[in-house]
């Protein structure tokens, strides 16, 4: 949905069971114990945009489902636990970020590893101003990112 | 919309040869009758219990 907002192609939203297929059948190890992790759930909207879908309205989605990250993520900060968000379009990183800025009260030094620095104008949520919109309000101090594509000529 | 991942969901996903020794078996999962933020304080109550007795 955010990536179609950005006029790229959909799909990651099926991401979280892909992964989860992955990192279920992991072994555990004395590294990584399965008892270290809670799978909590999904977040997803009631209503799912389908493919007639405008770009304002995918853009207008993409910002509840901004505000759904946030609640659900700072439930676990709250909680005491550290977030790990997989799939959906890098939008998530918005979201992310409000909520650790919101528990606790300070900007976040964030890496972003990316092709994409998600710089991009603040022209309605989508998948590629997640950090645009985060630096508009003092969420972000300045970040490095790494893996960044080199512009086509 | 939150929505739980429960076991059920886990063991959808668990390949056949799936043992005690899989990240998969031994994870917590969300209870589905709990809200996000009950879950997330079992999950803590869990990490805390298991790190007092593990570290």
């Amino acid at each position: 949905m955010s990536a179609r907002a950005n006029f790229g192609r959909g799909g990651a939203s099926e991401t979280l069971h892909a992964c989860m297929a992955q990192f279920l059948n992991l072994q555990s190890n004395r590294f990584l114990h399965g008892n270290q992790c809670a799978i909590i759930g999904q977040i997803s909207l009631t209503t799912q945009p389908d493919s007639t879908t405008s770009v304002d309205a995918l853009r207008q989605a993409t910002a509840e489902l901004d505000q759904l990250v946030i609640d659900a993520t700072s439930q676990l900060f709250q909680a005491g636990l550290e977030p790990i968000v997989i799939g959906g379009g890098h939008n998530n990183a918005y979201g992310l970020l409000m909520a650790i800025k919101a528990y606790t009260g300070l900007p976040v030094a964030a890496v972003n590893l990316d092709p994409h620095s998600d710089f991009r104008l603040r022209e309605g949520r989508h998948s590629g101003n997640g950090f645009s919109y985060a630096c508009s309000q003092w969420c972000v101090r300045p970040l490095p990112y790494f893996g960044a594509a080199r512009a086509k000529k | 919309m939150f929505t739980a991942f429960t076991q059920q969901h886990c063991d959808a996903l668990l390949s056949i040869r799936a043992n005690e020794t899989k990240l998969g078996q031994q994870v917590l999962l969300a209870n589905p009758k709990l809200n996000l933020a009950e879950n997330a304080q079992l999950a803590a109550n869990a990490a805390r219990v298991w790190h007092h007795s593990h570290c």
